[in-house]
């Protein structure tokens, strides 16, 4: 298999353009999507026999929970790469993937609590699925300290790399706690290969919604990868042309 | 559209909630995102605009 287009992609200046010239075609189609699948969620689909309308708080609340496990795990696998094979790039795509994914934890943690308080009659519970989730974030805001309290580059992609590595055992722990120990949270909803728990009607808007949320997710990495690269490579000569 | 299908029962403050805290935190990443790539970039061109004059005093220092 030829990898010369692998190597190119890696190296910054082609990173950078590509990310750039991506950004758009994933932000708007994304926001489109989102726009399409909230009205569906919100006035389309019929409300659930047993939870009533709360349950169109799903079409926010599965997205963005998915998005916090996919982004960390991104983060953590990037960070690796950046570790073993000491490529800078993929340091620069683990340091972009934290704000993102700090956000999607908190959003998971906010609307979770805010659909626990009708349905279990309480904004938060020491559950196994909301504390992990909950050490998920402090994952997050410890890997952005750690890299913020190092002033040189290269030593902050080293340690923060050793901790995304290491909260890495959360993620299958966050995923199967439903299945591990008796959960207030329900199981999981979609299924991949046997038959999804939800109404094929609402399937619909939340793989459209997932779909949408992940390709905004890689229009905010473009525009962290490029500040990342544009911070590590400040002495080279190809970023003259590019931002003069 | 209705107001009965905007209050969604009694839930709809549950949902609206949900719903406007994620526009919130999007809408944060949008511009968090931006704000931290122009700021590189402005930086970037600090940093060729100084290195441009100091190369000028040299140039004037030597003649």
């Amino acid at each position: 298999m030829n990898w010369v287009w692998f190597h190119k992609l890696a190296s910054p200046p082609t990173a950078y353009a590509f990310a750039r010239a991506l950004r758009p075609w994933l932000l708007w189609p994304s926001i489109l999507m989102m726009l399409w699948a909230s009205y569906a969620g919100l006035f389309v689909v019929p409300p659930d026999y047993q939870q009533l309308d709360a349950y169109r708080i799903i079409f926010v609340h599965v997205p963005a929970a998915s998005m916090s496990l996919m982004v960390y795990s991104m983060m953590a696998i990037a960070a690796g790469i950046g570790l073993i094979w000491h490529m800078k790039l993929a340091h620069a795509v683990a340091a972009a993937c934290v704000l993102p994914g700090t956000v999607f934890t908190v959003l998971a943690l906010a609307t979770g609590a805010i659909w626990g308080k009708p349905m279990w009659g309480a904004w938060w519970a020491w559950d196994p699925r909301l504390t992990t989730e909950l050490i998920l974030l402090f994952l997050y805001l410890g890997y952005m300290a750690l890299r913020a309290s190092f002033d040189d580059i290269g030593r902050a992609d080293r340690a923060s790399a050793v901790l995304a590595l290491v909260g890495l055992v959360n993620i299958p722990i966050i995923k199967y706690s439903v299945v591990w120990w008796n959960s207030l949270h329900q199981g999981k909803t979609l299924s991949m290969f046997g038959k999804s728990s939800i109404d094929p009607t609402m399937v619909a808007p939340l793989l459209v919604m997932l779909l949408a949320f992940l390709m905004f997710f890689g229009a905010i990495l473009c525009d962290g990868l490029c500040a990342q690269i544009l911070r590590r490579e400040r002495h080279a000569q190809w970023l003259l042309k590019q931002v003069s | 559209m209705s107001m009965a299908a905007l209050q969604m029962g009694k839930y709809g403050v549950y949902v609206w909630s949900c719903y406007g805290l994620t526009l919130i935190g999007l809408l944060f990443l949008v511009f968090a995102a931006r704000r931290q790539r122009q700021h590189e970039v402005l930086q970037a061109k600090r940093r060729i605009r100084m290195a441009e004059q100091s190369q000028q005093t040299d140039m004037e220092v030597r003649s």
